[in-house]
């Protein structure tokens, strides 16, 4: 096709020079078409296959909201323009979060919402999850064994084996009850493992022969349903749940957010007369964990994996912290923490007395009972970043034995948190995923763990009464069986989350 | 006053003055259908072409002597009282001229009431609207049934009907372009590269199949509604784009086209989709953002 680069009128006479520009084929090619997986495709499918049976008939509201676009808050900064930015929030429409955590409570006593039950479908949940586990390891054995005919004979012989196993743990079988005698009538031989003759084996090459007990690499893999095995129901050991009335929302926190329903974006943060950012965007969920962690004047905090540093920017806007730690594992996270803080924080060297960024893994974190509030944000599968971002994706094939042993890593971070924690000390434990192997699975561990190896006594603490007023924006998972926590659930109206948050107070 | 829409912007124009009249006159403008845009006409649109109010005895009698029966008669005034407004002159001829081109009497006066401004205009336009049709080769029982159905399409001009439906007999046979037009009247007036791009979208990217489409009401509606209906249900996990070579054993679970096209909304949310009405509104303002802010950048590259 031929075409004219546009020119004033007067200058197409003149040139006589036409520019040819070639079109592409809006068809792609086949082999285009079926491309290679990419990690978001790969989460989404995790997500589909995993979330469905866990959410049940609420997944495709949350897998909406999922890959629609987030939702933001705005944090005021302290340390800018506060009277200029909450007025300029106030004249756009936005609502402080006190002001909206004070309508919902009204809303909620005047409505009477009914509370929901959570045993019954905390049951239900272990059994989608046990279910689940189960359906996988039958998935991967038929991979092990493809469905040839010696396939499924092997399947077969592993999964009645299998079932012997069970009866014979549960009748307390003993061989020795039995006679070599007795055993060798009950016995039968294996006339598949019968060497015909006709093969031309000398009995030599037969006694040579070594049967493979191992397969190589094998002893590196990690299986889908190990995963799923983090997952437990079964609570054997003594717990404490207390319910929580109150959230302790310090004075000078500023959190403004747009009603539910109302898709109004802020506008990128800009510089004030100190030169720092005067708001800091984020995701509204993410302000819960340190309200949750009820920060008091004086308190010594610590923000276990801080990067990027946006939950310990809220903990400092609270003008309550003491002297907070700021942790991350990685020298390109901790950067990020310093930049945040050097963006946010008017002359920073001014603040070492209060503010520490520290490089260490939290599990090593060795400074037992010497912080008053402990936040342990994990690194978890962030389920809203996976289905959104290829780069460094935790979905990513080289990243597979990470993501199934998270878990382990999340539930000694919390582990070691509790550890940290001063008696009479909060610790609250969140994440940015949906699972609940990361979520209540991880925290039933670290409990277990704790009780079993340590003699640190703790409570759970059930802030579903305090969270009330917070429904009118934010929606809760309340009715999917959660044992332990809180999780905000993505809901297209209030857009935000995933996100779960679990408090722990340490008794002794 | 009649509506008029503009050919090129989708401008929606009231004309009333003769001075406005020359812009249809210069084909920029042309007339709505009624399925889009139902008529809302002023009284002294009528009485000032016909000075005094028809009688309704008047026009029951002629209406009676072109064969009506008085009972189909009353119901379609009262369906469309309008129609009274007229002189009974101008229904003998209208109603004559109608017949004269194949339809019967009863048809006649469906197609009437069903679009009354048929009575406002020249009854030659009538004998050269079917010729114009009779053209295009549909076959005529399929132009009867199908003018029958449309009779907005009467009064479209004869180079436009000739090119839209050799247009349309690229896209299927004969009877596919009636049942097309009979489901999607506005395929008459849009422009052709938006039919193209929704029917890209729909068969090209939806991988829909091409009779499903050609069966629906799908092309009668907006490639933006279109775009925001398959865009929520593949978020919502209900709609899953085909395979190039699906296996014909296994079943599509994929809702029907009807279904996604020509549900309302709080049906579609609800029980298409299994969401809340509350999610698809705000669905569609995000979605309508998203669409923009996409424009702009590529406006911007």
């Amino acid at each position: 096709m031929l075409c004219i680069k546009k020119l004033p009128s007067y200058s197409i006479n003149r040139f006589l020079f036409i520019l040819q520009r070639r079109h592409k084929s809006k068809k792609e090619h086949w082999a285009v078409e079926r491309r290679k997986k990419t990690p978001s495709m790969k989460a989404l499918e995790h997500f589909d296959d995993f979330y469905r049976k866990v959410f049940g008939s609420q997944w495709p509201s949350v897998r909406l909201a999922l890959l629609s676009p987030h939702k933001y808050c705005a944090v005021v900064n302290n340390f800018g323009d506060t009277e200029q930015t909450v007025t300029y929030f106030q004249n756009q429409g936005a609502l402080d979060l006190k002001t909206h955590l004070e309508l919902g409570r009204k809303l909620a006593d005047e409505n009477l919402i009914r509370e929901d039950d959570d045993f019954p479908n905390a049951q239900k949940l272990d059994e989608r999850i046990k279910k689940l586990a189960f359906s996988k390891q039958q998935q991967e054995a038929e991979e092990m064994y493809p469905p040839t005919e010696e396939g499924v004979q092997l399947a077969q012989h592993q999964s009645a084996s299998n079932k012997e196993e069970e009866v014979v743990q549960r009748a307390d079988y003993n061989a020795k009850d039995f006679s070599l005698e007795a055993s060798k009538k009950l016995s039968q031989i294996d006339e598949s493992r019968n060497v015909s003759p006709a093969l031309g084996l000398s009995a030599g090459a037969l006694y040579e022969f070594i049967p493979a007990t191992k397969l190589k690499g094998l002893e590196d893999r990690v299986l889908d349903s190990e995963h799923y095995s983090y997952y437990s129901g079964d609570t054997d050991f003594p717990l404490t749940v207390k319910k929580e009335f109150d959230l302790n929302y310090p004075d000078h926190l500023k959190v403004f957010m747009y009603e539910r329903g109302n898709v109004t974006s802020f506008e990128s943060p800009k510089r004030g007369s100190t030169g720092v950012f005067n708001y800091y965007l984020m995701d509204g969920g993410s302000v819960l964990p340190v309200l949750a962690l009820g920060i008091e004047p004086g308190d010594t905090v610590l923000d276990m994996c801080a990067a990027p540093g946006g939950k310990s920017l809220v903990m400092l806007q609270t003008l309550h912290t003491g002297r907070l730690v700021c942790n991350d594992v990685q020298e390109s996270r901790t950067k990020r923490i310093h930049s945040v803080l050097n963006q946010y924080l008017y002359d920073l060297p001014k603040w070492k007395d209060q503010i520490e960024v520290t490089k260490s893994d939290g599990r090593g974190i060795e400074q037992e009972s010497m912080f008053d509030k402990v936040l342990v944000d994990v690194p978890c599968t962030t389920d809203r970043h996976s289905l959104h971002e290829d780069d460094n994706s935790i979905f990513n094939v080289a990243r597979l034995k990470e993501r199934l042993r998270l878990p382990e890593l999340q539930s000694q971070l919390l582990m070691n948190a509790l550890k940290l924690v001063k008696p009479g000390g909060t610790v609250v434990y969140s994440t940015c995923s949906l699972s609940p192997i990361q979520n209540d699975g991880v925290v039933h561990m670290a409990l277990q763990k704790i009780w079993e190896e340590t003699k640190v006594e703790v409570e759970v603490r059930d802030l579903s009464p305090a969270l009330q007023g917070a429904k009118s924006v934010f929606k809760f998972g309340d009715n999917i069986g959660l044992r332990y926590g809180h999780l905000v659930l993505p809901f297209l109206p209030c857009n935000f989350g995933p996100l779960y948050f679990c408090k722990i107070v340490r008794t002794k | 006053m009649i509506r008029y829409l503009c050919s090129s912007c989708g401008l929606r124009k009231f004309v009333c003055s003769s001075q406005s009249l020359l812009l249809i006159k210069s084909s920029r403008f042309r007339i709505v259908p009624t399925e889009l845009y139902p008529y809302r006409w002023p009284r002294n649109c009528f009485t000032r072409d016909f000075s005094t109010c028809n009688d309704v005895e008047s026009t029951k009698k002629i209406a009676h002597k072109l064969g009506i029966e008085d009972e189909l008669f009353v119901d379609s005034l009262k369906n469309c009282p309008d129609l009274l407004h007229v002189s009974s002159n101008k229904w003998e001829s209208c109603f004559r001229e109608l017949m004269n081109n194949g339809l019967s009497a009863e048809e006649t006066l469906y197609v009437i009431t069903k679009y009354p401004p048929l009575l406002l205009t020249n009854v030659k336009d009538f004998s050269t609207g079917f010729k114009y049709w009779r053209g295009v080769e549909l076959g005529e029982k399929n132009v009867l049934s199908l003018l029958k159905t449309c009779p907005q399409f009467l009064l479209v001009r004869g180079q436009q009907i000739s090119l839209r439906v050799a247009h349309l007999k690229t896209v299927g046979s004969d009877k596919a372009v009636v049942k097309l037009l009979k489901n999607a009247p506005r395929l008459m007036f849009d422009n052709w590269n938006d039919v193209l791009a929704k029917l890209s979208f729909l068969i090209d990217e939806m991988r829909i199949e091409r009779k499903q489409v050609l069966k629906s009401y799908a092309l009668n509606r907006d490639l933006l509604f279109l775009k925001s209906r398959f865009v929520f249900l593949e978020r919502c996990g209900k709609y899953v784009k085909p395979k190039l070579d699906p296996d014909p054993n296994i079943p599509s679970k994929n809702p029907p086209l009807k279904s996604i096209v020509e549900e309302d909304d709080e049906t579609f949310s609800t029980q298409v989709a299994g969401v809340t009405l509350e999610e698809y509104e705000v669905f569609q303002e995000l979605y309508t953002m998203e669409v923009a802010e996409s424009e702009m950048d590529s406006d911007s590259e």
